[in-house]
C-alpha cells in the first residue's frame, strides 16, 4: 500500500491510496489519474523513458524523472509529489521553466567555428543534456543569486570552451568569470541529475580555464589570495587575503565587520604560523606540479 | 468560450519546433524574414530529440546514387524519383553544415563522420552521435536558428489554421500557461507538427505525437496522401513499444524466436538488416506460428551479447539505460523482449519538392508550406528506410523556409473568423443530442485510450477489409461519446490539460477515421502496407489522397 500526496492548483494536496505494483512508474501513475480520476490533472511528459527531460517532478522532496522513477524506489510509503520549480506559480505538477530556459542566453550558445570542422572525435558530455532543469531548480545559489546562469548552462558553455573548432574562447571566459564563482560547490547538480552528468566538474573546468587567463578577476584573485596566504601562514588568514584582495585601503571597512570578530577572538591581527608550514608547503609545490 | 484574440502577426509561421520546423525557420530568418516557431512544448523536448540511430548521408557522389536506388527500391515503387534524389544529393552538404556548427558526429580515422550500417542498405552511410543523434542535431538546430533570430513561443497549442480568402494566413489556437486564446497571422505558414503514432497503443513515439497539423489540414479542406502507410518498427520494447533502435541490429544484434533459432536469415537475404515491414512481418509470422515467447507467446528476442559490452556502452547507451531503467536487465547479459511498434507516418499532407502544400487536384494552396513526418514528400514510397526522415526533414525543411520566406504575402485573417473557429471547436455539434443513450462518457484519455485499442486491432500492420469495417464502426460510437464529454474547467483556465487533451484526441479521431477509410481504398499489399485478404498478388501501384469535408471521409486514387 503506497500513499501518494499530490501537489494541486490551489495548493491542498490530493491523497490517493493505492494497491499498486512497487515497480510502477510514477508517469505511468500520474496517467492513471488523468485518465480514470481526474482528467484535470496536469503534469507533463513526453517522451516516457527519460531522454526528452518534460517530466521533472520532486519527491519528498527529491528531484526526480517521472518517467524513469519507480514507485517501490523510496523508503518511505508516504510520497509527497509536488511540481520542480517551487518558487514559481505552479498549477497541479507544473512550475515555470522560462528562468531555467533563459538561463542558457547568458552567454553565446552556439559555437562561433573556424570553418574546419575537427577531425579528432569530440563529444561533449552537454550533448546528452536533456534540459529537465533538475540541476538548476536544486541549485541553491540559482535560488538566491539570481544573477547565476546556473549548472546546466556552464555545462553548456564548458562544452563550447573545450571544443576545438571554437573561436571565440576570450570572450566567454571573460562572461564566465562573472558566472562560476558563483557555484557554491554543493554537488547537488551532479548528484541529481538524472543523465549522471557532472555539471560541477564542467564549473570547475571553467575555472580552471579562469585562472589561466592573463587578465585577473574577482575569482582568480580570490584563489590566489587563499594559496598564498596558506603558503605563507600553513592556513587561511583572513586579514592577510583582505588586504590582498582589496589593498590595504580598499580593506578599512571591512575592519568594521571585523571587529566583533576579533572581540571573540576569531580572528587574529598578528598572524599565526601553522607548526607543519613547511609539510604544507610541500604539499602544496606538489599539487602546483 | 474564448471572447478575445491576442494578435500576433510575423512574415512566416512555422507551426512545430522539431528538426523540420528549426530548419525551415532558420532559413526563412536568414531570408530577413520576421519568423516566428510556434510549439506545444519546448522545442528540444520535440520528437526529432529522441530519434537514435542517426541521419543518412552519403559522402560521395557515387554513393549518393546508391542511396537513391536503395531508398527507391525500399519504397516498393511509390517514391517520387526526383525528391529521393534531390534528398541523396543534399545530404553531404547538410551533414557538413551540422558538423561545422558543432553537431559531434562520431569519426573514423580520417577524421570524416563514421558510418553505421542500417536496414536496407549496403553500405554503412547512417551517420551518428552516439545513440541520441536527433538530440544532437536538435540542439544544433536549436542554436542555429536562436542566432538567424527566430522568435520561439513555445507552450502554444495552435488548433486551426485561419484562411483570408483563399490564402492561408495564420492559424489559432491557446496559450497553454495562460490559457488565452491566439492569433498568429502570417504572410506564409509551415506546418512541421510531426507524425501521429499516438494513434497506436503500442507505438515508438512521444506522447506529444498527435499528428495536429495533419488534422488542422484535413479540416482545412486539404487532402492527406497515402496516409494508411505506417511504418511497423520491428523492435520496440516489450510491452510499451519504447524504440530499440534498429542501430542495434546495425551494430550485429541478431533477432531470436523461442527455439533461440536467429530467424531473419529464412526470411530475407539481408537477414537481420532486411527493410523494416519484412522484419516486423517475419516478427508477426513467428509469433503468428507459435514461436513467440512469454506466457502469451507475443514477443520475440533481440540478442545483443555479441556485442562487446565496451561496444555497447560507447554506441547504444540509450538502449542500455532504456532496458535498465524498464526491464532491470542489461543487453550485454541479458536478451531484450522486443515487438513490432507503430512508429513513422510515410504519408500526410502532399507537398512538391518546395514545400508547397498540394490540394486534392494537385495545384499549391496559396500561403501554406509543409515539411517533416507531417508531409508526404514522396522520399520514402511505401517503406521509409530509417535514417532517411532526419535527412528528409532537414533538407525539405530548409527548402520550404526558403520558397516560405520568397512568397510571402501581407495577410490579415479576420479575426472574428478566427476566434469563431476556434470556439466552434469547442461546441458540441447539433447532432449530438443529449438523450441519445451511448453509455457512459469517457474522459478524453479514457477515450484516446479506447482509440488506440480500436486502431491497433483494426488497422495495425496487417490489414483486412472486415476488420477496417469493424474499426470504422467502433470509432463512430466512440466518437459520438467523445462529443458528450462536458469539461469541468472552463476553456480558459491556465494551463488546462484537459482542454488540450480534448483537443488533441479530437484530432486523433479525425485521424483515425482517416486512416480506415485511407486503408480501406489500398486494396492491394505495398511495402510497409500489407493486406491479409489481398485478391490480386503483385499489386498495382497509385497513390490514395483522403479527404474530409462536409462531415464526411472520402478516398480516391491517384495514378503515379
Ligand atoms: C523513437 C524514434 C526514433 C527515431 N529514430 C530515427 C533515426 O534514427 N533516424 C531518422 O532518420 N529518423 C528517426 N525517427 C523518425 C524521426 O525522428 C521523425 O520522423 C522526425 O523527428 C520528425 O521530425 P519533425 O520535425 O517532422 O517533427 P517533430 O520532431 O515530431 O516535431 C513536431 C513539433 O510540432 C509541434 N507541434 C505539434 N502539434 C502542435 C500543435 N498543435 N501546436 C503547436 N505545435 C505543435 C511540437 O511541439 C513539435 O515541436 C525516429 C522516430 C522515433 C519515434
Ligand atoms: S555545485 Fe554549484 S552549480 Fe551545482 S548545485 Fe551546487 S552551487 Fe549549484
Ligand atoms: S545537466 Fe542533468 S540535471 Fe541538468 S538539465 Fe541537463 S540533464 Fe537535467
Ligand atoms: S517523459 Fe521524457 S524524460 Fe520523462
Amino acid at each position: 500500500m503506497i500513499i501518494l500526496r499530490i501537489y494541486r492548483r490551489d495548493g491542498h494536496y490530493d491523497v490517493h491510496q493505492l494497491d499498486i505494483k512497487p515497480e510502477t512508474k510514477l508517469l505511468t501513475l500520474f496517467e492513471q489519474i488523468r485518465t480514470g480520476i481526474d482528467p484535470t490533472f496536469a503534469f507533463s511528459s513526453g517522451c516516457r523513458h527519460g531522454i526528452c527531460g518534460s517530466c521533472a517532478v520532486k519527491v519528498n522532496g527529491k528531484p526526480v524523472l517521472a518517467c524513469k522513477t519507480e514507485i517501490g524506489s523510496f523508503r518511505s510509503g508516504v510520497l509527497r509529489i509536488e511540481p520542480l520549480n517551487s518558487e514559481s506559480p505552479k498549477i497541479d505538477l507544473l512550475s515555470d521553466f522560462d528562468g531555467f530556459y533563459r538561463s542558457f542566453s547568458s552567454f553565446p550558445d552556439f559555437l562561433e567555428p573556424n570553418g574546419r570542422p575537427t577531425k579528432e572525435n569530440f563529444l561533449p558530455e552537454a550533448t546528452r543534456c536533456i534540459q529537465c532543469g533538475i540541476c538548476y531548480y536544486s541549485c541553491p545559489s540559482v535560488s538566491y543569486d539570481k544573477e547565476f546562469s546556473g549548472p546546466a548552462a556552464a555545462l553548456k558553455q564548458d562544452r563550447f570552451l573545450s571544443d576545438p573548432a571554437d573561436t571565440i574562447t576570450e570572450s566567454r571566459l571573460e562572461e564566465a568569470v562573472g558566472e562560476v564563482y558563483r557555484c557554491v560547490k554543493c554537488y547537488r547538480c551532479t548528484e541529481y541529475c538524472p543523465r549522471s552528468l557532472d555539471p560541477e566538474k564542467a564549473i570547475e573546468n571553467i575555472r580552471t580555464r579562469c585562472l589561466t587567463r592573463k587578465e585577473e578577476t574577482i575569482g582568480t584573485f580570490h584563489t590566489k589570495a587563499l594559496f598564498d596566504s596558506i603558503y605563507h601562514y600553513g592556513k587561511i588568514n583572513e586579514t592577510f587575503t583582505a588586504r590582498y584582495l582589496f589593498g590595504f585601503w580598499g580593506s578599512l571597512p571591512l575592519i568594521l565587520s571585523g571587529l566583533p570578530f576579533l572581540f571573540k577572538r576569531r580572528v587574529r591581527l598578528r598572524p599565526v604560523k601553522a607548526a607543519n608550514l613547511k609539510e604544507i608547503r610541500r604539499l602544496l609545490e606538489m599539487e602546483n606540479d | 468560450m474564448f471572447t478575445n484574440l491576442n494578435p500576433i502577426s510575423c512574415d512566416v509561421l512555422v507551426i512545430g519546433a522539431g528538426l523540420a520546423g528549426l530548419s525551415a525557420a532558420a532559413e526563412a530568418a536568414r531570408a530577413g524574414k520576421k519568423t516566428i516557431v510556434v510549439s506545444k512544448n519546448h522545442p528540444l523536448k520535440s520528437h526529432s530529440a529522441a530519434a537514435a540511430g542517426g541521419i543518412n548521408a552519403a559522402m560521395t557522389p557515387e554513393d549518393a546514387v546508391l542511396h537513391c536506388e536503395e531508398t527507391i527500391t525500399a519504397g516498393c515503387g511509390l517514391c517520387d524519383r526526383q525528391a529521393v534524389e534531390i534528398l541523396c544529393n543534399s545530404a553531404a552538404d547538410i551533414l557538413g553544415k551540422f558538423r561545422k556548427y558543432g553537431t559531434p558526429f562520431r569519426l573514423n580515422e580520417n577524421g570524416e563522420p563514421e558510418g553505421r550500417p542500417f536496414g536496407a542498405m549496403s553500405t554503412p552511410r547512417t551517420r551518428f552521435v552516439g545513440d541520441y543523434t536527433g538530440a544532437a542535431l536538435m540542439q544544433t538546430a536549436f542554436e542555429q536558428a536562436e542566432k538567424a533570430g527566430v522568435r520561439f513561443e513555445y507552450d502554444v497549442f495552435l488548433t486551426d489554421l485561419i484562411k483570408d480568402g483563399s490564402r492561408i494566413a495564420g492559424a489559432c489556437g491557446i496559450r497553454f500557461r495562460s490559457g488565452t486564446a491566439e492569433l498568429f497571422s502570417a504572410g506564409a505558414v509551415i506546418l512541421a507538427t510531426g507524425g501521429a503514432g499516438a494513434l497506436f497503443a503500442v507505438n515508438s513515439n512521444g506522447i506529444g505525437s498527435t499528428g495536429d497539423g495533419c488534422a488542422m489540414a484535413l479540416r482545412a479542406g486539404l487532402p492527406l496522401k497515402n496516409w494508411e502507410l505506417v511504418q511497423f518498427h520491428p523492435t520496440g520494447l516489450y510491452p510499451s513499444g519504447l524504440l530499440i533502435s534498429e542501430a542495434a541490429r546495425g551494430e550485429g544484434a541478431v533477432l531470436r524466436n523461442k527455439e533461440m533459432e536467429a530467424f531473419m536469415p529464412r526470411y530475407h537475404e539481408k537477414g537481420d538488416l532486411a527493410p523494416r515491414d519484412a522484419v516486423t512481418r517475419a516478427i508477426l509470422t513467428e509469433i503468428k506460428c507459435g514461436r513467440g515467447f512469454g506466457r502469451r507467446g507475443d514477443f520475440v528476442l533481440l540478442d545483443c551479447r555479441a556485442l562487446s559490452p565496451e561496444r555497447l556502452t560507447e554506441r547504444l547507451p540509450e538502449i542500455c539505460d532504456l532496458t535498465e531503467t524498464m526491464l532491470h536487465i542489461h543487453p550485454s547479459t541479458h536478451l531484450i523482449p522486443v515487438l513490432p511498434t507503430a512508429h513513422y507516418f510515410m504519408g500526410g499532407v502532399p507537398t512538391d519538392t518546395e514545400g508547397h502544400v498540394l490540394d486534392a487536384i494537385g495545384f499549391a494552396v496559396p500561403g501554406l508550406f509543409a515539411a517533416g513526418e507531417c508531409s508526404w514528400t514522396g522520399v520514402h514510397g511505401a517503406n521509409r528506410v530509417g535514417g532517411n526522415s532526419l535527412l528528409e526533414a532537414t533538407v525539405f525543411g530548409r527548402r520550404a523556409g526558403k520558397a516560405a520566406a520568397a512568397e510571402t504575402v501581407p495577410a490579415s485573417p479576420d479575426p472574428n473568423e478566427a476566434l469563431r473557429t476556434l470556439n466552434g471547436r469547442l461546441e458540441p455539434p447539433a447532432s449530438a443530442s443529449e438523450a441519445e443513450e451511448t453509455g457512459k462518457i469517457p474522459s478524453p484519455l479514457e477515450c484516446r485510450r479506447e482509440l488506440k485499442e480500436i486502431l491497433s486491432t483494426s488497422c495495425g500492420a496487417v490489414h483486412t477489409t472486415i476488420r477496417h469495417k469493424q474499426g470504422a464502426t467502433r470509432l463512430s460510437l466512440l466518437e459520438r461519446r467523445f462529443r458528450k464529454y462536458r469539461f469541468r474547467l472552463p476553456p480558459e483556465r491556465a494551463c488546462n490539460t484537459e482542454l488540450k487533451d480534448w483537443l488533441e484526441t479530437d484530432n486523433l479521431l479525425l485521424l483515425g477515421a482517416a486512416l480506415l477509410t485511407a486503408a480501406e481504398e489500398r486494396s492491394e499489399s505495398a511495402g510497409a502496407f500489407y493486406r491479409e485478404d489481398q485478391i490480386y498478388a503483385g499489386g498495382s501501384l497509385y497513390h490514395t489522397l483522403t479527404e474530409y469535408r462536409k462531415g464526411r471521409f472520402s478516398a480516391e486514387r491517384r495514378p503515379l
